[in-house]
């Protein structure tokens, strides 16, 4: 056979689409009832913190204990990263604060606004952090609900790297890779909101919905979420932010004020993310996720026209001999 | 004399696509950035994420249109089918469990997760895993014969 008909083998691959795509559909009701997601309405939260001392109670297990000194790292490029001296930090992401309140001053009407904005992982539909993880420690469970497992993660960053809002923060000096070879590879371990993984597989709730005096978060079917933060949203000619950033959150906020202009008001850095329009990080892999799918049709088209061509090619042979 | 069944053009693809397979794979775990590779001129693309998962996925595509086309050929070419020799047995199974692996995962991040949740890591070592074969089998017998009878 030759490449003229191995090329004409990929029409067979296109032929194949309808069976390929609703193996990748992104869909996020599609691929799951089960999913929940929170919506946040950030008209009533008062920034008082107690969801923030609420979370920092219900994991103080979870936290890290480094034993120090750190191995030491190879190449003297790699850093640690400690936050044991700092667990009282509480303005930004770190190992031991997976909740923070962010605070937007806005001017509306010539009058100063300020609105708060409690912050922590999205968990996103199509996690990016748990999507590209080479380890398999950073997972997306049933329920929606984004974990990483501190068990066995090396805290190679890569999923902080990959987060559009950079959420998860390392502490050095713990975890799995100080069983390996702690001087080349790995770096400690990755922490996040698990949004209470544990409480809500056993019926509970997250910790920071429990504690929160004024019913900020609310939490449920993601179906149900969405519609109630459109009516919401409706209601009080407020916005959206979660349901499409990263081509889709479990993570909904509505608030009276547009989140460009909450984004522009905010100091961002590290361990204190923005409310950017983020760009679906693994949407853009889709296409080529689809010909991986599709190939193996190709191929197997491929292959056996090739061995039908020589056998053809053979007959004319015999015929002219 | 017949052509061989498997054309030497192919067989170069099936090694550029390994060889690139191999790079963007190690691309996915945080090293080349650490181990100044990444710095070195013209390859700072080896420390982006993005495009080294985005090149992964699409030489993957290539290496299982070619896998399979070898294999269905293979498969349909009856009384030609050529015999496989030991090192050719090694390198179907290595390549094959590669690949399934890698297609496994592809379907894992779209909605027919195969494995639990709690089971990925077992997926991405075994990947993994099987990758560091296949590169100690092309550095030990890499230049063997596949296929009796033929070179
Ligand atoms: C010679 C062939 C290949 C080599 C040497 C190779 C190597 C690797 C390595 C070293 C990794 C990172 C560690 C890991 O996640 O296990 C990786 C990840 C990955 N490979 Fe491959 N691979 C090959 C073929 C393929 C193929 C054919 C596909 C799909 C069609 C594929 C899909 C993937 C995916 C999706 C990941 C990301 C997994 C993750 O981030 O968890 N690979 N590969
Ligand atoms: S917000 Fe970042 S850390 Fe949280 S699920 Fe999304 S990608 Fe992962
Ligand atoms: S869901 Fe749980 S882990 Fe996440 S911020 Fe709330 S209390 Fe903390
Ligand atoms: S407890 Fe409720 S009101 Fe207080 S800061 Fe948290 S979300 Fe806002």
């Amino acid at each position: 056979m030759n490449r003229r008909a191995f090329l004409k083998s990929l029409g067979t691959a296109v032929a194949a689409a309808p069976v390929a795509a609703p193996l990748l559909a992104r869909d996020a009701a599609a691929a799951s009832g089960e999913q929940l997601a929170t919506l946040f309405d950030l008209s009533k939260c008062v920034g008082c913190g107690a969801c923030v001392a609420g979370c920092r109670e219900a994991h103080a297990a979870d936290y890290p204990n480094p034993q120090k000194p750190f191995p030491k790292m190879y190449p003297s490029r790699v850093k640690a990263e400690d936050f044991s001296d700092k667990r009282e930090v509480d303005d930004r992401l770190t190992p031991y604060n997976w909740l923070f309140i962010q605070t937007a001053t806005v001017t509306r009407n010539g009058k100063a606004i300020s609105l708060n904005i409690p912050r922590r992982c999205m968990h996103c539909v199509h996690p990016p952090c748990a999507e590209l993880c080479p380890w398999g420690s950073a997972v997306r469970h049933d329920d929606g609900a984004v974990v990483i497992d501190a068990n066995i993660c090396l805290g190679g960053s890569k999923c902080r790297d990959v987060c559009p809002w950079h959420i998860p923060q390392r502490q050095t000096g713990v975890g799995l890779y100080l069983d390996l070879m702690p001087a080349f590879a790995g770096n400690g371990v990755m922490y996040k909101c698990d949004r209470c993984h544990g409480r809500v597989a056993a019926g509970g709730k997250p910790a920071c919905i429990e504690a929160c005096p004024n019913d900020v978060q609310t939490i449920g079917p993601r179906k149900q979420i969405i519609a109630a933060a459109h009516d919401l949203a409706r209601q009080t000619g407020g916005f959206i932010y979660g349901e499409t950033e990263n081509g889709g959150t479990n993570t909904l906020y509505v608030s009276p004020i547009p989140f460009e202009e909450l984004h522009a008001a905010l100091q961002t850095g590290p361990g204190n993310p923005g409310l950017q329009a983020a760009a679906d990080v693994m949407g853009k892999e889709k296409n080529l996720a689809t010909a991986v799918l599709l190939a193996p049709f190709a191929g197997i088209a491929a292959g056996i026209l090739r061995v039908a061509n020589r056998a053809r090619k053979a007959a004319k042979e015999d015929d002219h001999a | 004399m017949p052509k061989p069944l498997f054309p030497v053009w192919q067989k170069r693809l099936t090694l550029i696509a390994a060889l690139g397979l191999a790079l963007t794979g190690m691309g996915q775990m945080p090293i080349f950035s650490r181990y100044y590779i990444a710095d070195l001129p013209g390859l700072s693309w080896l420390g982006n994420y993005q495009i080294t998962a985005a090149l992964h996925l699409a030489l993957g595509a290539a290496l299982v249109f070619l896998l399979t086309s070898y294999a269905a050929s293979w498969l349909a070419a009856g009384r030609l089918r050529p015999t496989l020799t030991t090192a050719g047995k090694w390198r179907v199974t290595l390549y094959g469990a590669v690949a399934l692996t890698g297609v496994v995962r592809v379907l894992q991040n779209g909605s027919w997760a195969m494995v639990g949740p709690m089971q990925v890591r077992y997926l991405d070592w075994l990947h993994l895993a099987v990758a560091m074969g296949l590169l100690a089998f092309a550095m030990a017998a890499g230049r063997k014969a596949a296929v009796a009878g033929r070179k």
